[in-house]
Protein backbone atom coordinates (compact mmCIF):
# COMPACT_ATOMS: atom_id res chain seq x y z
CA UNK A 1 0.00 0.00 0.00
CA UNK A 2 0.91 3.53 -0.36
CA UNK A 3 1.56 6.16 2.21
CA UNK A 4 -0.22 9.45 2.16
CA UNK A 5 3.58 10.68 0.97
CA UNK A 6 3.96 8.44 -1.69
CA UNK A 7 0.40 8.87 -2.87
CA UNK A 8 1.24 12.91 -3.32
CA UNK A 9 4.94 12.34 -4.63
CA UNK A 10 3.14 9.40 -7.36
CA UNK A 11 1.28 12.54 -8.37
CA UNK A 12 4.33 14.67 -9.21
CA UNK A 13 5.36 11.71 -11.18
CA UNK A 14 2.91 11.78 -13.94
CA UNK A 15 3.71 13.00 -17.37
CA UNK A 16 2.93 16.86 -17.63
CA UNK A 17 -1.16 16.93 -18.33
CA UNK A 18 -3.19 19.67 -19.98
CA UNK A 19 -4.83 20.86 -16.94
CA UNK A 20 -6.93 24.34 -17.49
CA UNK A 21 -8.10 26.71 -14.23
CA UNK A 22 -9.38 30.05 -14.71
CA UNK A 23 -8.02 30.00 -18.05
CA UNK A 24 -4.58 29.23 -17.57
CA UNK A 25 -2.82 26.14 -18.31
CA UNK A 26 -1.70 24.93 -14.72
CA UNK A 27 1.75 23.46 -14.78
CA UNK A 28 2.18 22.14 -11.23
CA UNK A 29 -1.34 20.56 -9.87
CA UNK A 30 -0.10 19.23 -6.82
CA UNK A 31 1.12 22.71 -4.93
CA UNK A 32 -1.70 25.02 -6.34
CA UNK A 33 -3.30 26.47 -3.85
CA UNK A 34 -6.77 25.86 -5.42
CA UNK A 35 -6.47 22.66 -5.89
CA UNK A 36 -4.05 21.29 -3.03
CA UNK A 37 -7.15 20.98 -0.29
CA UNK A 38 -8.37 18.28 -2.35
CA UNK A 39 -5.11 16.39 -2.70
CA UNK A 40 -4.88 16.70 0.79
CA UNK A 41 -8.46 14.88 0.89
CA UNK A 42 -7.70 12.10 -1.08
CA UNK A 43 -4.64 11.57 1.04
CA UNK A 44 -6.73 10.55 3.81
CA UNK A 45 -7.24 8.09 2.18
CA UNK A 46 -3.98 6.55 2.51
CA UNK A 47 -3.28 8.23 5.46
CA UNK A 48 -5.74 6.31 7.70
CA UNK A 49 -4.88 3.66 6.26
CA UNK A 50 -1.12 3.48 7.43
CA UNK A 51 -2.40 3.87 10.94
CA UNK A 52 -3.10 0.71 12.99
CA UNK A 53 -6.06 2.31 14.79
CA UNK A 54 -8.09 2.40 11.34
CA UNK A 55 -6.77 -0.77 10.01
CA UNK A 56 -9.89 -2.88 10.38
CA UNK A 57 -11.87 -0.36 8.51
CA UNK A 58 -9.52 1.12 6.02
CA UNK A 59 -7.96 -2.30 4.90
CA UNK A 60 -9.10 -5.33 3.60
CA UNK A 61 -7.42 -8.94 2.46
CA UNK A 62 -7.70 -9.31 -1.13
CA UNK A 63 -9.90 -11.55 -3.15
CA UNK A 64 -7.46 -11.89 -5.47
CA UNK A 65 -4.30 -11.88 -4.05
CA UNK A 66 -4.07 -12.58 -0.31
CA UNK A 67 -2.87 -9.47 0.57
CA UNK A 68 -3.30 -6.40 2.66
CA UNK A 69 -4.58 -3.94 0.51
CA UNK A 70 -6.78 -0.80 1.04
CA UNK A 71 -9.92 -0.94 1.20
CA UNK A 72 -10.59 1.78 -1.46
CA UNK A 73 -9.14 -0.67 -3.92
CA UNK A 74 -11.22 -4.14 -2.70
CA UNK A 75 -13.71 -6.01 -4.35
CA UNK A 76 -16.51 -6.98 -2.04
CA UNK A 77 -16.72 -10.14 -0.48
CA UNK A 78 -19.37 -10.08 1.77
CA UNK A 79 -22.10 -8.25 3.60
CA UNK A 80 -19.92 -7.08 5.93
CA UNK A 81 -17.44 -5.93 3.73
CA UNK A 82 -20.23 -3.39 2.20
CA UNK A 83 -20.82 -2.27 5.97
CA UNK A 84 -17.57 -1.37 6.41
CA UNK A 85 -17.27 0.26 2.89
CA UNK A 86 -19.98 2.58 4.72
CA UNK A 87 -18.11 3.37 7.59
CA UNK A 88 -14.99 3.64 5.97
CA UNK A 89 -16.53 6.74 3.91
CA UNK A 90 -18.17 8.15 7.35
CA UNK A 91 -14.68 7.65 9.15
CA UNK A 92 -12.97 9.52 6.26
CA UNK A 93 -15.67 12.15 5.72
CA UNK A 94 -15.02 13.17 9.32
CA UNK A 95 -11.54 13.84 9.13
CA UNK A 96 -11.74 15.81 5.86
CA UNK A 97 -15.23 17.88 6.50
CA UNK A 98 -15.10 17.66 2.34
CA UNK A 99 -15.46 14.99 -0.38
CA UNK A 100 -12.50 13.44 -0.75
CA UNK A 101 -13.41 11.86 -4.08
CA UNK A 102 -12.24 7.76 -3.99
CA UNK A 103 -15.39 6.19 -3.76
CA UNK A 104 -16.28 6.64 -7.17
CA UNK A 105 -13.22 4.43 -8.20
CA UNK A 106 -14.45 1.47 -5.50
CA UNK A 107 -18.37 2.08 -6.98
CA UNK A 108 -16.89 1.56 -10.72
CA UNK A 109 -14.46 -1.16 -9.83
CA UNK A 110 -16.94 -3.52 -7.84
CA UNK A 111 -19.91 -2.29 -10.93
CA UNK A 112 -17.25 -3.20 -13.81
CA UNK A 113 -16.40 -6.42 -12.65
CA UNK A 114 -19.83 -7.97 -12.03
CA UNK A 115 -20.53 -6.74 -15.16
CA UNK A 116 -17.46 -7.96 -17.35
CA UNK A 117 -18.94 -11.11 -16.04
CA UNK A 118 -22.34 -10.97 -17.10
CA UNK A 119 -21.38 -10.07 -20.72
CA UNK A 120 -18.84 -12.49 -20.85
CA UNK A 121 -21.46 -15.11 -19.80
CA UNK A 122 -23.36 -14.45 -22.84
CA UNK A 123 -21.22 -13.84 -25.73
CA UNK A 124 -18.08 -15.50 -24.67
CA UNK A 125 -16.03 -12.11 -24.51
CA UNK A 126 -13.00 -11.90 -22.52
CA UNK A 127 -13.68 -8.66 -20.55
CA UNK A 128 -13.62 -9.84 -17.24
CA UNK A 129 -10.27 -11.25 -17.80
CA UNK A 130 -8.81 -8.25 -18.98
CA UNK A 131 -10.24 -6.73 -16.51
CA UNK A 132 -8.89 -8.94 -13.51
CA UNK A 133 -5.59 -8.31 -14.93
CA UNK A 134 -6.19 -4.25 -14.45
CA UNK A 135 -7.70 -4.84 -11.19
CA UNK A 136 -4.42 -6.84 -9.81
CA UNK A 137 -2.56 -4.32 -11.01
CA UNK A 138 -4.88 -1.29 -9.48
CA UNK A 139 -4.49 -3.42 -5.81
CA UNK A 140 -1.04 -3.70 -6.44
CA UNK A 141 -0.11 -0.12 -6.72
CA UNK A 142 -2.90 1.61 -4.59
CA UNK A 143 -4.14 3.58 -7.52
CA UNK A 144 -6.81 6.23 -7.02
CA UNK A 145 -8.96 5.60 -10.02
CA UNK A 146 -11.40 8.34 -11.62
CA UNK A 147 -15.01 6.38 -12.20
CA UNK A 148 -15.96 8.16 -15.13
CA UNK A 149 -19.62 8.15 -15.63
CA UNK A 150 -21.26 11.52 -16.89
CA UNK A 151 -21.12 12.82 -20.39
CA UNK A 152 -22.49 16.40 -21.45
CA UNK A 153 -25.31 14.64 -22.84
CA UNK A 154 -26.68 17.91 -24.87
CA UNK A 155 -30.23 17.41 -25.28
CA UNK A 156 -31.71 15.03 -23.03
CA UNK A 157 -34.85 14.47 -24.67
CA UNK A 158 -32.14 12.81 -27.74
CA UNK A 159 -30.20 9.37 -27.16
CA UNK A 160 -26.18 9.39 -27.64
CA UNK A 161 -26.92 8.14 -31.11
CA UNK A 162 -29.24 11.36 -32.10
CA UNK A 163 -27.53 13.82 -30.55
CA UNK A 164 -26.61 17.32 -33.57
CA UNK A 165 -23.04 17.12 -31.97
CA UNK A 166 -21.81 13.17 -31.56
CA UNK A 167 -19.11 14.59 -29.12
CA UNK A 168 -21.79 15.05 -26.37
CA UNK A 169 -21.49 11.65 -25.65
CA UNK A 170 -17.89 9.67 -25.56
CA UNK A 171 -17.88 7.20 -28.31
CA UNK A 172 -15.82 4.59 -30.43
CA UNK A 173 -14.39 6.33 -33.54
CA UNK A 174 -12.73 4.10 -34.83
CA UNK A 175 -11.39 0.31 -34.27
CA UNK A 176 -7.80 -0.81 -34.83
CA UNK A 177 -6.09 -4.01 -34.89
CA UNK A 178 -4.27 -2.87 -31.04
CA UNK A 179 -7.16 -1.14 -29.86
CA UNK A 180 -9.93 1.72 -30.17
CA UNK A 181 -9.56 5.75 -30.53
CA UNK A 182 -12.53 7.26 -28.33
CA UNK A 183 -13.56 10.62 -28.68
CA UNK A 184 -15.82 12.81 -26.08
CA UNK A 185 -16.08 14.05 -22.52
CA UNK A 186 -16.94 13.17 -19.14
CA UNK A 187 -18.26 16.05 -16.74
CA UNK A 188 -18.38 16.30 -13.37
CA UNK A 189 -15.18 14.03 -12.86
CA UNK A 190 -14.72 14.20 -8.72
CA UNK A 191 -11.11 13.94 -8.29
CA UNK A 192 -10.00 13.67 -11.68
CA UNK A 193 -6.74 14.99 -11.02
CA UNK A 194 -5.64 13.52 -8.49
CA UNK A 195 -5.94 9.69 -9.85
CA UNK A 196 -3.86 7.78 -11.60
CA UNK A 197 -6.16 6.12 -13.86
CA UNK A 198 -9.68 6.88 -15.39
CA UNK A 199 -12.13 4.27 -15.63
CA UNK A 200 -14.85 4.96 -18.13
CA UNK A 201 -18.06 3.85 -18.39
CA UNK A 202 -21.37 4.68 -20.20
CA UNK A 203 -23.98 7.09 -18.63
CA UNK A 204 -27.31 5.63 -19.59
CA UNK A 205 -29.04 2.61 -21.01
CA UNK A 206 -28.56 2.08 -24.61
CA UNK A 207 -30.49 0.83 -27.98
CA UNK A 208 -29.37 -1.26 -30.93
CA UNK A 209 -28.11 2.26 -32.43
CA UNK A 210 -26.03 3.14 -29.74
CA UNK A 211 -23.14 0.37 -30.14
CA UNK A 212 -20.43 2.68 -30.61
CA UNK A 213 -21.47 4.41 -27.50
CA UNK A 214 -21.84 1.63 -25.29
CA UNK A 215 -18.17 1.51 -24.42
CA UNK A 216 -15.84 1.00 -21.30
CA UNK A 217 -12.21 1.36 -21.06
CA UNK A 218 -9.40 2.43 -18.95
CA UNK A 219 -6.51 5.49 -19.51
CA UNK A 220 -3.83 6.84 -17.65
CA UNK A 221 -4.65 9.74 -16.34
CA UNK A 222 -1.84 11.40 -18.07
CA UNK A 223 -2.20 9.98 -21.06
CA UNK A 224 -1.06 12.99 -23.56
CA UNK A 225 -4.26 13.06 -25.32
CA UNK A 226 -6.62 14.29 -22.18
CA UNK A 227 -7.35 18.08 -21.46
CA UNK A 228 -8.99 18.62 -18.00
CA UNK A 229 -10.67 22.25 -17.84
CA UNK A 230 -11.16 22.74 -13.71
CA UNK A 231 -14.66 23.63 -12.22
CA UNK A 232 -15.52 26.89 -10.19
CA UNK A 233 -16.13 26.04 -6.67
CA UNK A 234 -18.44 28.67 -4.65
CA UNK A 235 -15.39 31.07 -2.72
CA UNK A 236 -12.71 29.47 -4.60
CA UNK A 237 -10.56 32.22 -4.97
CA UNK A 238 -10.34 32.83 -1.02
CA UNK A 239 -7.54 29.83 -0.78
CA UNK A 240 -5.20 32.41 -2.84
CA UNK A 241 -5.27 34.70 -0.01
CA UNK A 242 -2.62 35.04 2.13
CA UNK A 243 -4.89 34.18 5.33
CA UNK A 244 -6.33 30.83 5.10
CA UNK A 245 -8.72 31.35 7.83
CA UNK A 246 -11.59 32.72 5.67
CA UNK A 247 -11.19 29.75 3.83
CA UNK A 248 -13.13 28.14 6.65
CA UNK A 249 -12.09 24.32 6.45
CA UNK A 250 -8.31 25.26 5.81
CA UNK A 251 -6.98 22.14 4.57
CA UNK A 252 -9.35 19.91 2.60
CA UNK A 253 -11.50 20.44 0.21
CA UNK A 254 -13.06 18.80 -3.14
CA UNK A 255 -12.38 18.83 -6.68
CA UNK A 256 -14.36 18.59 -10.07
CA UNK A 257 -13.58 18.45 -13.59
CA UNK A 258 -14.24 18.27 -16.92
CA UNK A 259 -11.96 15.77 -18.87
CA UNK A 260 -11.83 15.76 -22.64
CA UNK A 261 -11.07 12.53 -24.81
CA UNK A 262 -9.58 14.21 -27.69
CA UNK A 263 -9.16 11.07 -29.81
CA UNK A 264 -7.62 8.98 -27.27
CA UNK A 265 -6.60 5.28 -28.08
CA UNK A 266 -7.04 2.48 -25.99
CA UNK A 267 -5.44 -1.04 -26.20
CA UNK A 268 -7.96 -3.89 -26.13
CA UNK A 269 -6.84 -5.14 -22.71
CA UNK A 270 -8.03 -2.14 -21.32
CA UNK A 271 -11.48 -2.13 -22.93
CA UNK A 272 -14.39 -4.18 -21.22
CA UNK A 273 -17.61 -3.28 -22.95
CA UNK A 274 -17.64 -2.23 -26.89
CA UNK A 275 -21.07 -2.59 -28.21
CA UNK A 276 -22.70 -4.74 -26.05
CA UNK A 277 -25.58 -2.68 -25.91
CA UNK A 278 -28.14 -4.12 -23.67
CA UNK A 279 -25.21 -4.40 -20.32
CA UNK A 280 -25.03 -0.51 -20.82
CA UNK A 281 -28.25 -0.27 -18.53
CA UNK A 282 -26.69 -2.85 -15.75
CA UNK A 283 -23.07 -0.86 -15.34
CA UNK A 284 -25.27 2.21 -14.70
CA UNK A 285 -27.27 0.64 -12.33
CA UNK A 286 -25.28 -1.28 -10.21
CA UNK A 287 -22.46 1.64 -10.69
CA UNK A 288 -25.27 4.44 -9.19
CA UNK A 289 -26.29 2.11 -6.97
CA UNK A 290 -22.77 1.30 -4.89
CA UNK A 291 -22.60 5.09 -4.96
CA UNK A 292 -26.03 6.11 -3.60
CA UNK A 293 -24.63 3.95 -1.07
CA UNK A 294 -21.80 5.86 -0.30
CA UNK A 295 -23.63 8.96 0.30
CA UNK A 296 -24.96 6.98 2.98
CA UNK A 297 -21.05 7.05 4.62
CA UNK A 298 -19.24 10.25 3.39
CA UNK A 299 -22.21 12.46 3.66
CA UNK A 300 -22.72 11.50 7.18
CA UNK A 301 -19.14 12.02 8.22
CA UNK A 302 -19.21 15.87 6.67
CA UNK A 303 -22.53 15.93 8.64
CA UNK A 304 -20.76 14.99 12.18
CA UNK A 305 -18.70 18.14 10.91
CA UNK A 306 -21.28 20.57 10.75
CA UNK A 307 -22.88 19.35 13.25
CA UNK A 308 -19.74 19.51 15.73
CA UNK A 309 -20.04 22.61 14.23
CA UNK A 310 -22.51 24.12 15.06
CA UNK A 311 -22.63 22.93 18.65
CA UNK A 312 -19.32 24.76 18.94
CA UNK A 313 -20.18 27.72 17.60
CA UNK A 314 -23.50 27.76 19.98
CA UNK A 315 -20.98 27.37 23.06
CA UNK A 316 -19.47 30.43 21.69
CA UNK A 317 -22.54 32.33 21.31
CA UNK A 318 -23.22 31.61 24.75
CA UNK A 319 -26.75 29.58 23.73
CA UNK A 320 -25.49 26.45 23.94
CA UNK A 321 -28.39 25.35 27.07
CA UNK A 322 -31.25 27.02 25.05
CA UNK A 323 -34.23 24.30 25.32
CA UNK A 324 -34.80 25.52 20.93
CA UNK A 325 -30.54 25.16 20.11
CA UNK A 326 -30.52 21.85 21.85
CA UNK A 327 -33.80 20.49 20.08
CA UNK A 328 -32.38 21.69 16.79
CA UNK A 329 -29.32 19.70 17.41
CA UNK A 330 -31.10 16.87 18.13
CA UNK A 331 -32.87 17.23 14.84
CA UNK A 332 -29.42 17.31 13.12
CA UNK A 333 -27.86 14.31 14.53
CA UNK A 334 -31.39 12.46 13.84
CA UNK A 335 -31.60 13.48 10.39
CA UNK A 336 -27.85 12.72 9.61
CA UNK A 337 -27.91 9.03 11.62
CA UNK A 338 -30.85 8.33 9.43
CA UNK A 339 -28.76 8.86 6.85
CA UNK A 340 -26.93 6.47 7.89
CA UNK A 341 -29.18 3.54 8.42
CA UNK A 342 -29.78 3.86 5.12
CA UNK A 343 -26.10 3.55 4.27
CA UNK A 344 -26.24 0.40 6.51
CA UNK A 345 -29.55 -1.34 5.93
CA UNK A 346 -28.40 -1.26 1.85
CA UNK A 347 -25.54 -2.96 2.57
CA UNK A 348 -26.78 -5.61 5.26
CA UNK A 349 -29.39 -6.31 2.70
CA UNK A 350 -26.41 -6.61 0.08
CA UNK A 351 -25.96 -9.84 -2.48
CA UNK A 352 -23.62 -12.22 -3.93
CA UNK A 353 -23.50 -11.42 -8.07
CA UNK A 354 -22.59 -14.14 -10.11
CA UNK A 355 -18.67 -12.88 -10.56
CA UNK A 356 -18.57 -13.19 -6.90
CA UNK A 357 -18.52 -9.80 -5.43
CA UNK A 358 -21.46 -8.30 -3.58
CA UNK A 359 -24.04 -6.28 -4.06
CA UNK A 360 -25.69 -3.29 -2.38
CA UNK A 361 -29.85 -3.53 -2.31
CA UNK A 362 -30.79 -1.17 -5.21
CA UNK A 363 -34.08 -0.33 -3.54
CA UNK A 364 -32.55 0.73 -0.37
CA UNK A 365 -29.49 2.15 -2.04
CA UNK A 366 -31.48 4.89 -4.03
CA UNK A 367 -33.72 4.86 -1.04
CA UNK A 368 -30.85 6.07 0.89
CA UNK A 369 -29.46 8.97 -1.97
CA UNK A 370 -33.13 10.06 -2.13
CA UNK A 371 -33.03 10.76 1.40
CA UNK A 372 -29.57 12.36 1.04
CA UNK A 373 -30.74 14.85 -1.93
CA UNK A 374 -32.78 16.77 1.52
CA UNK A 375 -31.52 16.02 4.48
CA UNK A 376 -27.83 17.65 4.54
CA UNK A 377 -30.40 21.02 3.20
CA UNK A 378 -32.19 21.08 6.37
CA UNK A 379 -29.32 20.13 8.61
CA UNK A 380 -27.06 23.34 6.83
CA UNK A 381 -30.63 25.32 7.51
CA UNK A 382 -30.89 24.24 11.03
CA UNK A 383 -26.35 24.73 11.03
CA UNK A 384 -27.09 28.42 9.68
CA UNK A 385 -30.15 29.58 12.13
CA UNK A 386 -27.98 28.55 15.27
CA UNK A 387 -24.95 30.09 13.72
CA UNK A 388 -26.62 33.41 13.79
CA UNK A 389 -26.40 35.99 10.64
CA UNK A 390 -22.74 36.85 11.55
CA UNK A 391 -21.75 34.14 8.89
CA UNK A 392 -22.52 35.95 5.96
CA UNK A 393 -21.80 39.34 7.50
CA UNK A 394 -18.30 38.91 9.35
CA UNK A 395 -15.28 40.98 8.42
CA UNK A 396 -12.74 39.28 6.76
CA UNK A 397 -9.32 38.12 8.13
CA UNK A 398 -7.04 41.28 6.78
CA UNK A 399 -9.93 43.25 8.68
CA UNK A 400 -9.43 41.21 12.09
CA UNK A 401 -5.72 41.56 11.54
CA UNK A 402 -5.91 45.40 10.43
CA UNK A 403 -4.26 47.59 12.20
CA UNK A 404 -6.80 50.02 12.24
CA UNK A 405 -9.51 48.70 12.94
CA UNK A 406 -8.28 45.23 13.66
CA UNK A 407 -9.25 45.92 17.16
CA UNK A 408 -12.71 46.94 16.60
CA UNK A 409 -13.13 43.55 14.88
CA UNK A 410 -12.17 41.83 17.45
CA UNK A 411 -14.12 43.97 20.20
CA UNK A 412 -16.85 43.83 18.37
CA UNK A 413 -16.96 40.27 17.19
CA UNK A 414 -16.61 38.28 20.62
CA UNK A 415 -19.22 35.83 21.95
CA UNK A 416 -18.80 33.87 25.55
CA UNK A 417 -15.45 35.57 26.23
CA UNK A 418 -14.42 32.39 27.93
CA UNK A 419 -13.65 31.59 24.01
CA UNK A 420 -11.33 33.69 21.90
CA UNK A 421 -13.22 35.54 18.96
CA UNK A 422 -10.86 34.11 16.84
CA UNK A 423 -12.17 30.73 17.51
CA UNK A 424 -15.67 31.88 16.79
CA UNK A 425 -14.12 33.54 13.80
CA UNK A 426 -12.92 30.07 12.40
CA UNK A 427 -16.16 28.02 13.36
CA UNK A 428 -18.34 30.55 11.90
CA UNK A 429 -15.95 30.53 8.65
CA UNK A 430 -16.68 26.49 8.69
CA UNK A 431 -20.03 26.57 8.75
CA UNK A 432 -20.19 29.09 6.11
CA UNK A 433 -17.98 26.81 3.97
CA UNK A 434 -20.12 23.53 4.41
CA UNK A 435 -22.98 25.36 3.95
CA UNK A 436 -22.68 27.76 1.22
CA UNK A 437 -18.82 27.74 0.37
CA UNK A 438 -16.31 25.79 -1.09
CA UNK A 439 -17.23 22.74 1.18
CA UNK A 440 -21.26 23.56 0.29
CA UNK A 441 -20.47 22.14 -3.79
CA UNK A 442 -20.03 18.39 -2.27
CA UNK A 443 -21.97 18.56 1.33
CA UNK A 444 -24.99 20.37 -0.85
CA UNK A 445 -25.29 20.06 -4.22
CA UNK A 446 -23.32 16.82 -4.67
CA UNK A 447 -25.60 15.78 -2.25
CA UNK A 448 -28.51 16.76 -5.12
CA UNK A 449 -27.32 15.13 -8.13
CA UNK A 450 -24.02 13.63 -7.25
CA UNK A 451 -25.20 9.72 -8.01
CA UNK A 452 -27.95 11.14 -10.30
CA UNK A 453 -30.63 13.62 -9.47
CA UNK A 454 -33.43 12.87 -7.46
CA UNK A 455 -35.63 12.05 -10.21
CA UNK A 456 -33.56 9.48 -11.44
CA UNK A 457 -33.55 7.96 -7.63
CA UNK A 458 -37.30 7.87 -7.70
CA UNK A 459 -37.50 6.41 -11.25
CA UNK A 460 -35.66 3.07 -9.40
CA UNK A 461 -37.65 3.54 -6.79
CA UNK A 462 -40.93 3.32 -8.80
CA UNK A 463 -39.68 0.39 -10.70
CA UNK A 464 -38.47 -1.65 -8.21
CA UNK A 465 -41.29 -1.03 -5.64
CA UNK A 466 -43.88 -4.36 -6.11
CA UNK A 467 -46.71 -2.61 -5.65
CA UNK A 468 -48.86 -5.53 -7.12
CA UNK A 469 -47.76 -6.97 -3.88
CA UNK A 470 -48.90 -4.51 -1.98
CA UNK A 471 -52.15 -4.34 -3.25
CA UNK A 472 -52.64 -8.45 -2.91
CA UNK A 473 -52.11 -7.68 0.86
CA UNK A 474 -54.59 -5.16 1.22
CA UNK A 475 -57.06 -6.73 -0.92
CA UNK A 476 -56.96 -9.76 2.09
CA UNK A 477 -57.19 -8.34 4.48
CA UNK A 478 -60.28 -6.00 3.52
CA UNK A 479 -61.90 -9.32 2.10
CA UNK A 480 -61.63 -9.04 -1.59
CA UNK A 481 -59.69 -11.95 -1.64
CA UNK A 482 -59.59 -15.10 0.72
CA UNK A 483 -57.41 -15.42 3.96
CA UNK A 484 -55.85 -18.31 3.57
CA UNK A 485 -54.03 -17.87 7.10
CA UNK A 486 -57.02 -17.62 9.29
CA UNK A 487 -56.64 -20.51 11.51
CA UNK A 488 -60.19 -22.35 11.64
CA UNK A 489 -60.67 -21.75 7.38
CA UNK B 1 -36.09 -37.72 -8.50
CA UNK B 2 -36.51 -36.12 -4.97
CA UNK B 3 -36.23 -32.22 -4.89
CA UNK B 4 -35.03 -30.60 -1.42
CA UNK B 5 -36.92 -26.88 -0.84
CA UNK B 6 -35.54 -23.98 1.50
CA UNK B 7 -37.62 -21.37 1.44
CA UNK B 8 -36.33 -17.85 2.85
CA UNK B 9 -38.61 -16.31 5.65
CA UNK B 10 -40.62 -14.42 3.17
CA UNK B 11 -40.72 -11.18 4.80
CA UNK B 12 -40.71 -8.93 1.59
CA UNK B 13 -41.40 -11.30 -1.42
CA UNK B 14 -40.69 -9.69 -4.67
CA UNK B 15 -43.16 -12.61 -6.46
CA UNK B 16 -45.30 -15.80 -5.19
CA UNK B 17 -42.47 -18.07 -3.67
CA UNK B 18 -44.64 -20.86 -4.18
CA UNK B 19 -46.25 -20.68 -7.26
CA UNK B 20 -42.67 -20.06 -8.66
CA UNK B 21 -42.07 -23.56 -7.43
CA UNK B 22 -45.62 -24.85 -8.62
CA UNK B 23 -44.78 -23.67 -11.95
CA UNK B 24 -41.52 -25.18 -11.70
CA UNK B 25 -42.91 -28.62 -10.97
CA UNK B 26 -45.47 -28.78 -13.79
CA UNK B 27 -42.75 -27.76 -15.94
CA UNK B 28 -40.76 -30.86 -15.07
CA UNK B 29 -43.62 -33.06 -14.54
CA UNK B 30 -44.29 -32.41 -18.21
CA UNK B 31 -40.60 -32.74 -19.42
CA UNK B 32 -39.15 -36.04 -17.60
CA UNK B 33 -40.55 -39.25 -17.45
CA UNK B 34 -40.13 -39.98 -12.97
CA UNK B 35 -41.61 -39.36 -10.06
CA UNK B 36 -41.07 -35.91 -8.46
CA UNK B 37 -40.97 -35.61 -4.56
CA UNK B 38 -40.52 -32.81 -2.61
CA UNK B 39 -39.03 -32.58 0.55
CA UNK B 40 -38.59 -29.73 3.25
CA UNK B 41 -36.54 -31.63 5.62
CA UNK B 42 -32.62 -31.17 5.55
CA UNK B 43 -31.79 -34.57 6.53
CA UNK B 44 -30.76 -37.35 3.58
CA UNK B 45 -29.57 -36.67 0.72
CA UNK B 46 -31.11 -35.11 -2.44
CA UNK B 47 -30.50 -35.32 -6.47
CA UNK B 48 -31.54 -31.09 -6.57
CA UNK B 49 -31.51 -28.45 -3.85
CA UNK B 50 -33.98 -25.29 -4.37
CA UNK B 51 -33.03 -22.22 -2.16
CA UNK B 52 -35.87 -20.36 -2.95
CA UNK B 53 -35.88 -16.38 -2.05
CA UNK B 54 -38.12 -13.26 -2.18
CA UNK B 55 -35.55 -11.13 -2.99
CA UNK B 56 -32.12 -10.15 -4.19
CA UNK B 57 -30.62 -10.58 -0.45
CA UNK B 58 -31.18 -14.52 -1.00
CA UNK B 59 -30.59 -14.92 2.85
CA UNK B 60 -31.47 -18.25 2.78
CA UNK B 61 -28.45 -18.96 1.01
CA UNK B 62 -26.43 -20.24 3.77
CA UNK B 63 -23.76 -23.04 3.96
CA UNK B 64 -25.77 -24.90 6.47
CA UNK B 65 -28.13 -24.90 4.12
CA UNK B 66 -26.13 -26.43 1.09
CA UNK B 67 -26.03 -30.29 2.04
CA UNK B 68 -27.46 -33.80 0.78
CA UNK B 69 -26.65 -33.00 -2.81
CA UNK B 70 -24.20 -30.98 -5.14
CA UNK B 71 -26.23 -29.94 -7.40
CA UNK B 72 -28.06 -26.66 -5.33
CA UNK B 73 -29.67 -23.73 -7.15
CA UNK B 74 -30.76 -20.17 -5.73
CA UNK B 75 -33.70 -18.04 -7.17
CA UNK B 76 -35.33 -15.02 -6.37
CA UNK B 77 -36.98 -11.94 -7.74
CA UNK B 78 -35.19 -11.42 -11.06
CA UNK B 79 -32.14 -13.82 -9.75
CA UNK B 80 -31.01 -17.59 -11.21
CA UNK B 81 -28.24 -18.55 -9.62
CA UNK B 82 -26.60 -14.99 -9.20
CA UNK B 83 -27.35 -14.18 -12.64
CA UNK B 84 -29.98 -11.51 -13.20
CA UNK B 85 -32.96 -13.10 -16.22
CA UNK B 86 -36.38 -12.29 -16.65
CA UNK B 87 -38.82 -13.07 -13.35
CA UNK B 88 -41.10 -15.19 -15.62
CA UNK B 89 -38.22 -17.18 -17.76
CA UNK B 90 -36.73 -18.42 -14.38
CA UNK B 91 -39.03 -21.66 -13.94
CA UNK B 92 -38.37 -22.64 -17.49
CA UNK B 93 -34.89 -21.89 -17.61
CA UNK B 94 -34.28 -24.18 -14.02
CA UNK B 95 -36.71 -26.60 -15.39
CA UNK B 96 -33.82 -26.57 -18.45
CA UNK B 97 -31.12 -26.61 -16.16
CA UNK B 98 -32.50 -29.39 -13.48
CA UNK B 99 -33.58 -31.44 -16.63
CA UNK B 100 -30.13 -31.39 -18.37
CA UNK B 101 -27.98 -32.24 -15.23
CA UNK B 102 -30.58 -34.88 -15.00
CA UNK B 103 -30.39 -36.62 -18.43
CA UNK B 104 -26.19 -36.55 -17.86
CA UNK B 105 -26.60 -38.16 -14.62
CA UNK B 106 -28.70 -41.49 -15.58
CA UNK B 107 -26.91 -41.58 -18.46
Amino acid sequence: MMTAEEYIQSLRELRPRNIYLMGEKVENPVDHPMIRPSINCCAMTYKLAELPEYEDIMTATSALTGRKINRFTHLHQSTEDLIKKVKMLRLVGQMTGACFQRCVGLDALNAVWSTTYEIDKKYGTNYHERFKKYVLEWEEKDWTVDGAMTDPKGNRALGPSAQADPDLYVRVVEKREDGIVVRGAKMHQTGILNSHEILVMPTISMKPEDKDYAVCFAVPADDPSLIYIYGRQSCDTRKLEDSKVDVGNINYGGQEAIVIFNNTFVPWDRVFMCGETEFAGMLVERFAGYHRQSYGGCKVGNGDVLIGATAAIAEYNGVAKASHVRDKLTEMIHLNETLYSCGIACSAEGRKTAAGNYLIDIMLANVCKQNVTRFPYEIARLAQDIAGGLLVTMPSDADFNSPEIGEWCKKLMQGDAKYPTEHRQRMLRLIEAMTLGAVAVGYLTESLHGAGSPQAQRIMIQRLANLEAKKALARRLCGIDPDDLLPGR
Amino acid sequence: MKIRVKYCGGCNCGYDRTKFLRDLLSYLNQELQEDIEVVYEEEGTFDVGLIICGCPACCADRTEVRKGTENWHVVSAGLLDYLEVPQSEIPVMLGQLIKSAREKATK
